[in-house]
């Protein structure tokens, strides 16, 4: 048997680790070897095989150890994996799974490493399926041992993860059991399992909410199965659907305000993935009355993890309800989110200001007003310049949504001695990240798109007249982004700044001129992004348009 | 506009520097300390912040030997931190395989589902068989398994570059990417499989003390706008400067 026969150093006599790793990856661990000697393993006790291949207790611990060969070298791996897959491994790694007599080892390795092929690699999911491997790994979840269970587990969540994999039918009554049993468990793995939301028939969504609502919030497993109803709506449609019955709403609004923290954190979760979709917020079944009050009160809670998961419900609530927001805006929403956009943690800071950039989009000037006075310009100001990245992004997002189809609201922006563009000045001039640099300078373009006074006022944030004309303008270095978004944004600002052709419009031009800014454009006329070239081109025209006595 | 007519609420404005100046509250240093003094922490918090630090990091012996000194209970098992220590020894080490199997034995969908991690591993690997001189078998071993991971992600082909260049030069040590055979190169890989397993585990990959900290410099922040006073810039010392006047 040429597995028995091979030479070289075993991994135990080598000298040092790395040395006999690498030596034994050469000599003896070669896939067509390991092939066979599993092959050896299975047909055990002697019969045709080589010495130290036999049947008994050395022929499981030489089958352990080759299956855990073979594991440790396809994963992660893939080209490993299809190697192995043209030489029919999956089959054979199956069979073990199979074996009655097989010890826990051996079947913890087997499950890995069918549980790995079916990783990533379609031709692996389907070889898995083919071998039958999920009959044997739902049947293993009832093994006596612990770690087998968590094997078989893991492996059928991987399988599952594929779209290629069948769908658990929730409709036969033994398999409703067993799911629900398998919920009922305290392993983790285990019930994630059932959290595959492609792993259900289309009405699963039903059934599960039927057997809540018989068996009451009380039970243990309310939880799981709420997440699990979430899990199901964040991608389907019809998901949602169901789960805005007369019934299951009645559900979810106690939930809401149920005793258990973990409880209201999954009702939201399910809101917020309902919310999703604008046919069911807009069709008026999920009438926003009942839910939004209860979810605002939840903005008070007094776990954080409530709180977080409350804003995110409302956040996709507020982007869906576009433009009937007079509900969320008359419900104190409002100064509940602006309490929380002062929060000292940087998520509740996140998510509320998210949540009144979503509020903010396509809304009324009145309301607009409504929402800034509530906020005050120092508070946008200092959000602008918060410690986190991502919340001045969406601070910025937020005045970009302000200002968008509100002419005067840019007196916001430069009013107060300048306060908010200041503050956005200062970031953009301190390369802070390219998501807050992109919304910035929309958030110029749009500003600049008004009457005189906004064009100097962005003209000066850009170009200052004050002697620094040692640092070269940020825009210069924006044309430069690797970022097309940033690239056409900055691009929109300049457009902006110097149209319609007027006298100060030619100023501009000179300005920017100077400042060598209108070189870089030029640059740019053969930029790789449509988009890009387009506006460099109007850019180009506007300069020579303006320029009367040939500045250019 | 109505602009002018809407009154801001709470703070000043905040307009230039100077007005700021003369319109911050100033703070002494003994107000302050005496403040401080009067704010009660209780040390069953610290001591909890402390094992959640020696935990998350991994230190095990030095949280089993807080945890019999101050009576704190970790707030994971133990026995999972020694797992998870192993293999970030072992790569520690240079025995790259070894926290491979290890990683493996401990949950086998980590590395089929970081393949950045799995990478990095795999780059490790090659690294040590340059250190160790075996260059017939570095050049097979980047050939079998680096190769393909450049084929199945374009995005390691750089890194992949950079590593078998290291193949060229003679004096290894001070070639351009001599960098990759420091031991902070190890401490790199060793810190990256200790999240992935952390995060494995759905235990927060980051301890407590560095939020805190982020908590101390926006409330810094905050009253910097408002007040002159005894201000924390350097957090390992935790010194209280005097407020500039």
């Amino acid at each position: 048997m040429p597995a028995t026969a091979s030479g070289g150093a075993r991994p135990e006599e080598a000298a040092s680790p790395s040395a006999s790793s690498s030596a034994a990856y050469w000599m003896g661990t070669r896939p067509e070897e390991l092939m066979a000697r599993l092959a050896a393993g299975r047909f055990g006790s002697g019969g045709g095989g080589g010495a130290g291949v036999g049947g008994g207790e050395d022929g499981e611990y030489e089958r352990v150890r080759t299956l855990r060969e073979i594991k440790n070298q396809i994963i992660g791996n893939r080209t490993k994996k299809l190697q192995y897959l043209h030489l029919g491994a999956v089959p054979a790694v199956v069979a073990a799974l199979a074996e009655p007599a097989a010890s826990p080892a051996a079947l913890v390795q087997a499950a890995a490493a069918a549980g790995s092929f079916a990783c990533g690699v379609d031709d692996g999911v389907r070889a898995v399926l083919a071998a039958g491997a999920v009959a044997h790994l739902t049947r293993l979840l009832a093994h006596p041992d612990d770690k087998v269970i968590d094997a078989s587990a893991r492996a059928l969540r991987m399988i599952y993860q594929s779209k290629l994999a069948p769908k658990f039918d929730v409709n036969n009554e033994k398999n409703m059991e067993f799911l629900l049993t398998l919920l009922n468990r305290e392993n983790e793995n285990v019930t994630d399992v059932e959290l595959q939301k492609q792993a259900l028939s289309t009405n699963a969504v039903q059934k599960l909410s039927d057997h809540l609502l018989a068996n009451s919030l009380e039970s243990t497993r309310a939880v799981t199965i709420l997440l699990a109803l979430a899990e199901l709506c964040s991608k389907l449609e019809e998901s949602r659907s169901q789960l805005m019955s007369v019934q299951a709403s009645t559900l979810i609004l106690d939930a809401l305000k149920h005793a258990c923290a973990d409880i209201r954190v999954a009702a939201c979760s399910c809101l917020k993935n309902i919310s999703r979709s604008s046919k069911v917020l807009s069709a008026g079944r999920l009438s926003c009355d009942t839910f939004i009050a209860p979810l605002i009160q939840l903005l008070n809670d007094s776990s954080t993890s409530v709180q977080v998961a409350a804003l995110g419900a409302i956040c996709n609530i507020a982007v869906n309800l576009t433009p009937r927001k007079s509900i969320l805006l008359h419900s104190g929403a409002v100064s509940q989110l602006v309490h929380l956009s002062k929060s000292m943690d940087p998520t509740l800071r996140l998510k509320s200001v998210w949540a009144l950039r979503n509020i903010m989009f396509l809304l009324n000037p009145k309301d607009k007003d409504f929402i800034l006075k509530e906020l005050t310009l120092s508070t946008l100001s200092s959000l602008i310049c918060d410690s986190e990245h991502v919340v001045q992004e969406q601070t910025l997002a937020l005045v970009h949504n302000l200002v968008d189809g509100y002419v005067d609201s840019v007196n916001y922006v430069i009013g107060e001695d300048g306060m908010v563009i200041n503050a956005i000045s200062r970031q953009l001039n301190n390369a802070s990240s390219p998501g807050v640099c992109i919304q910035g300078m929309l958030v110029l373009a749009n500003v600049a798109a008004g009457g005189e006074l906004n064009k100097e006022a962005v003209m000066n944030i850009i170009v200052p007249r004050r002697a620094e004309r040692i640092k070269p303008s940020f825009v210069v270095n924006f044309l430069q982004s690797k970022d097309k978004q940033l690239r056409v944004a900055t691009l929109w600002s300049i457009l902006n700044l110097i149209y319609p052709k007027c006298e100060a419009s030619s100023a501009r031009v000179a300005r920017l001129q100077n400042a060598g800014v209108i070189s870089q454009v030029k640059g740019m006329i053969n930029d790789p992004c449509l988009d890009c070239k387009l506006r460099v081109r109007m850019v180009l025209e506007h300069c020579l348009d303006n320029a009367d006595d040939g500045f250019m | 506009m109505f602009l002018s007519r809407i009154v801001l609420r709470d703070l000043d404005s905040i307009d230039s520097p100077a007005s700021m100046a003369s319109s911050k509250k100033v703070v002494t240093r003994d107000e302050w300390e005496r403040k401080l003094r009067d704010v009660k922490i209780r040390k069953e918090d610290m001591n909890r912040l402390v094992m959640n630090f020696l935990v998350t990091e991994g230190f095990v012996d030095a949280a089993d030997k807080f945890r019999i000194e101050s009576g704190t209970q970790p707030d994971i098992d133990l026995a999972t931190i020694t797992d998870r220590m192993e293999v970030k020894r072992a790569v520690q080490s240079g025995n790259v395989q070894e926290a491979i199997e290890k990683i493996n034995d401990l949950n086998p969908t980590i590395l089929d589902t970081n393949p950045q991690l799995y990478f990095h591993l795999q780059q490790q690997k090659l690294i040590e068989l340059i250190r160790a001189g075996k260059i017939n078998e570095a050049l097979e071993f980047a050939q079998e398994e680096l190769a393909p991971r450049g084929e199945e992600n374009q995005a390691f082909l750089e890194e992949i570059e950079k590593t078998v260049a290291l193949l060229v030069f003679e004096d290894i040590k001070n070639c351009p990417y001599g960098e990759l055979l420091d031991v902070s190169q190890r401490l790199r890989t060793a810190s990256e499989v200790n999240a992935a397993i952390l995060t494995s585990q759905s235990h927060e990959k980051d301890p407590k003390l560095p939020s805190l900290l982020k908590m101390l410099i926006w409330t810094q922040n905050q009253l910097d706008e408002k007040a002159a006073y005894p201000r924390i810039n350097n957090f390992s010392t935790a010194a209280l400067e005097d407020p500039a006047i």
